[in-house]
């Protein structure tokens, strides 16, 4: 279904909105900026007038309708039914379509919808980790692509399962890691392993209102996926799970599961031998998991089969890193202040070690949390490591490789 | 964007938003002032119709953190005769908060913190913006609560409760707003500040002077700014159940209720919803289930376990001979899930009709505990008589009815027909011996009915108002 601001669809939706404020309760802008523009309720009404032709798309209602995260926590708790994120979305493409054309909007929608290529400029990924690790001491290797194979059978070489591992843009580049300790935890559990050479989702185009481009990169990935015969995806990114399923990516032939949903949903998967030491982990369950995918405990379901770990609980629940793609960019002191809020919580928790599955979380976290000697993984990696597989050599025969290919 | 109809305001301050600006720049930091356009739009709303049927726009959003600002800002709109509107979380149903002659909006909302919890006598100190689940939540933690209970828990404020007077789910035992206020700072239209229930007082009752605390709780802002509310808190009672009473005839509820006060229990809660707005519960949260019935009384009763459990016995016994069926519950998780289906009726009736909205009119009012089944019969005719569904629920317990009224607002003939219908709706109260509110307030919505509501005591009124705001700065335009 359509959704835009100009669909008749999208009026039944917005004049539903009782204004009643519900959504302001679980806000995590709100609660930090104070002022109604900040609210769901606000940009709902916004995105009403600008519906009706009241208000112009333009720098003005583009900077009040900044002010989300896509969080989606309003859209779980509006007992109208209001998909007050993809609202806000659909006003934001309304903005789009009149904002003129600047250096800095080309690099922005480039630097996704072209990464393929973007990647391949010399210093491109060595500048993007140097800044990285300025801003958030966040240390990482070379990208995956480098050191992942296009095909990995699994260990014991007969796969149960046919799986293509959705590599999504931050991993792939400031993570690579994760994406070993993905690819080795499900060759472990008995899958083949099949990494297309993805694009990026189109979610961070999509939520800054370049529709058109993030719907390309759908089709291009549906193209690139079409082509392996696979029997799900999975992806260790809590928002590209989201958007892919949002978006019906994979439909029931090829359905997409975010890494711990698809352990503890589909895999099963045995109790790990090595036990982690004095582990005490809190896991972090991004908005996207929570609210866009509506799942509640995988994290912690498959860090619980880990023998040694003791799941933190974090006080109240984990909330919003303040990440939000370029919110963390553009409004740097409201996602600073969003993002204490959150790490506070994690640190009151008495945790020594955060799981998550968002690298935009992993990032924010990272940084926050550098002071206090938290580090952040991704559960992959701490099931990679109970299992025995880190450091073992991961040769190209170990991996079965069968395919070459370029991000 | 509406064009200002006047130049200056009364006391011949000029009316724009640059000199507003630069007054309230030497007053506040500007990161705490909303002068753009846009963003002032966004104060022209709260929950109500009229409030997006009409262009209300301040001229200026402040949003003070402190009682001195808010009295150098009082001082500053006093000599100039400029309006000033208090508002919360904007979650009223009556324009309350909507700036009406425009001016200056005061956006409390996040003033928000719980200043003191007095645990040995029993009370906290609060600044406006709290929202009322958190205070409940924070309350928890020293095993105490504040009973007032409504609806709009997760949206409303303190300051917005006092203002209106709100009461909710829970005003059959613990009664209303009013009776936990035990003293309020308050900034006055002039800018002087001064403390109602005794200066440093900290008794839980207070026989000295006149009571100036009651007359502020309930006065909608039209007195002056509420910066400070010292309220009474309780313990958390020990046991909880609620009791789900399903009938085939809506009339036979009201008639229940009354059986279960004959027996001298006293419920803390009681809860109506008719078979519209059980769909709508089951629409918004199908885990909860509610089985489909005309209409359905959910009771809630909390004291010790013991009394708990024989009072739920009781009641459910009442009910079989009413002809009712019966579930009875003290599991936490499904009281959670029946009292927030409950909760969430108001914004939830939208989902009724695809191409229809909940609007908030009409939609509040209370009726002599004997006119109930009365007052539920006339208003389902009365929605038939104009073609406009009506959902029923409320706090049938002490006979106040909300009425949701679910329309195409882009059908303008629909919203003829609602303006007749909520008229209708506000007279039937008063001719009931009933009153057109009884928890949301008068605001611009209802302020047609306070002549007939209150006769010559309204004039009274006016002469209170006038004695602490003579220039008429505070929210004008409501209630008088």
């Amino acid at each position: 279904m359509a959704f835009s601001l100009k669909e008749n669809v999208t009026r039944e939706y917005l004049k539903k909105c009782v204004r009643c404020g519900q959504c302001r309760y679980v806000c995590p802008v709100l609660a930090e900026a104070g002022r109604e523009s900040a609210s769901p309720r606000g940009k709902v009404y916004l995105a009403g007038l600008m519906q009706s032709g009241e208000v112009k798309p333009g720098p003005g209602p583009d900077s009040i309708l900044s002010l989300c995260l896509t969080c989606g926590a309003c859209t779980a708790e509006c007992p109208s039914g209001l998909p007050v994120d993809r609202i806000i979305t659909a006003a934001r493409a309304l903005s789009a379509e009149v904002r003129p054309y600047s250096p800095g909007r080309l690099i922005f929608r480039h630097l996704f919808s072209s990464q393929h290529l973007i990647g391949r400029i010399p210093g491109f990924t060595a500048v993007l980790r140097r800044m990285t690790a300025l801003a958030t001491g966040l240390s990482t290797g070379r990208p995956a692509r480098s050191r992942i194979p296009l095909r990995c059978l699994p260990e014991n070489k007969k796969p149960l399962i046919r799986v293509g591992y959705f590599l999504g843009c931050a991993t792939y580049y400031l993570l690579p890691e994760v994406a070993e300790s993905v690819v080795g935890v499900l060759r472990h559990l008995g899958c083949e392993v099949v990494v297309p050479p993805a694009y990026c989702c189109g979610l961070p185009l999509e939520v800054a209102g370049e529709a058109d481009s993030a719907r390309k990169l759908l089709e291009r990935n549906r193209r690139l996926f079409k082509s392996f015969s696979l029997d799900a995806l999975v992806t260790d990114c809590s928002s590209c799970s989201y958007h892919l399923t949002e978006k019906e990516f994979g439909l029931h032939s090829q359905p997409v599961y975010e890494f711990s949903e698809f352990l503890v949903k589909v895999l099963n998967p045995p109790v790990p031998g090595r036990e982690l030491a004095a582990a005490v982990i809190a896991c972090h369950e991004p908005c996207h998991l929570r609210y866009g995918r509506k799942l509640q405990d995988p994290i912690r379901q498959v860090v619980g089969i880990i023998p040694g770990a003791k799941v933190a609980k974090i006080p109240g629940g984990s909330a919003c890193c303040g990440g939000g793609g370029t919110f963390s960019i553009r409004h740097r002191d409201l996602s600073a202040g969003i993002l204490r809020q959150c790490t506070q919580r994690i640190k009151s928790s008495g945790a020594r070690m955060v799981a998550t599955v968002c690298p935009s979380c992993t990032i924010q976290i990272t940084g926050s949390l550098k002071s206090s000697g938290i580090p952040v993984c991704h559960p992959a990696q701490l099931i990679h490591q109970s299992y025995g597989l880190t450091g073992r050599q991961q040769d190209k025969n170990k991996h079965g490789q069968t395919g070459k290919h370029e991000k | 964007m509406p064009k200002p109809s006047r130049q200056t305001f009364r006391g011949g301050f000029p009316m724009n938003t640059a000199t507003l600006l630069k007054a309230m720049k030497k007053i506040l930091d500007p990161s705490r002032i909303v002068h753009g356009e846009l963003e002032r739009r966004l104060y022209s709303y709260d929950s109500s119709y009229l409030s997006v049927r009409g262009r209300y726009c301040p001229d200026i959003v402040v949003l003070p953190r402190s009682t001195a600002e808010v009295s150098k800002i009082m001082a500053f709109a006093y000599g100039n005769g400029v309006p000033v509107t208090p508002r919360g979380a904007g979650s009223g149903e009556t324009c309350g908060c909507v700036p009406v002659r425009g001016g200056i909006v005061m956006d409390l909302s996040g003033w928000n913190t719980v200043e003191e919890v007095d645990v040995h006598n029993m009370q906290v100190l609060v600044r406006p913006g709290v929202v009322h689940s958190r205070l409940n939540d924070h309350l928890a933690r020293f095993g105490l609560f504040f009973p007032p209970d409504p609806g709009s828990t997760r949206m409303c404020t303190l300051g917005g409760m006092v203002a209106n007077n709100s009461s909710g789910m829970r005003a059959v035992k613990y009664g209303t707003t009013e009776q936990y206020v035990l003293g309020l700072e308050v900034v006055l239209p002039d800018g002087e500040v001064i403390v109602t229930g005794g200066q440093n007082c900290r008794a839980l009752k207070n026989a000295s002077g006149i009571n100036l605390t009651k007359l502020f709780v309930g006065s909608e802002g039209t007195l002056g700014v509420i910066t400070l509310i010292r309220l009474r808190v309780w313990p958390r009672p020990r046991a909880r159940g609620i009791a789900m009473a399903c009938f085939d005839k809506l009339e036979q509820a009201p008639a229940a209720v009354l059986d279960v006060y004959r027996a001298g229990i006293l419920p803390s809660g009681i809860e109506i919803l008719d078979e519209s707005a059980i769909r709508a519960v089951n629409l918004y949260r199908p885990e909860i289930n509610l089985p489909s019935a005309e209409a359905i009384l959910l009771f809630e009763v909390d004291g010790n376990p013991a009394s708990v459990e024989w009072e739920g016995q009781m009641i459910a016994e009442i009910m079989i001979k009413n002809s009712a069926t019966v579930e009875w519950s003290t599991d936490p998780q499904r009281m959670t899930a029946l009292w927030q289906g409950r909760s969430v009726v108001a914004a939830a009736a939208s989902r009724l009709r695809p191409d229809g909205t909940r609007v908030f009119a009409g939609e509040d009012v209370c009726v002599p505990l004997d006119r109930v089944a009365e007052a539920l019969r006339a208003i389902k005719d009365l929605g038939r008589k104009y073609g406009i569904a009506v959902v029923a629920y409320g706090h049938i317990g002490d006979g106040n009815i909300h009425t949701a009224l679910v329309i195409d607002p882009d059908n303008p003939d629909e919203v003829s027909r609602l303006d007749g219908l909520v008229d209708e709706i506000h007279r039937l109260a008063v001719n009931l011996r009933g009153t057109t509110t009884g928890e949301h307030g008068v605001g611009l919505v209802r302020s047609a009915y306070s002549l007939l509501e209150h006769g010559n005591a309204l004039e009274r009124m006016r002469q209170v108002k006038g004695a602490l705001d003579p220039r008429g700065i505070m929210n004008p335009g409501k209630i008088f």
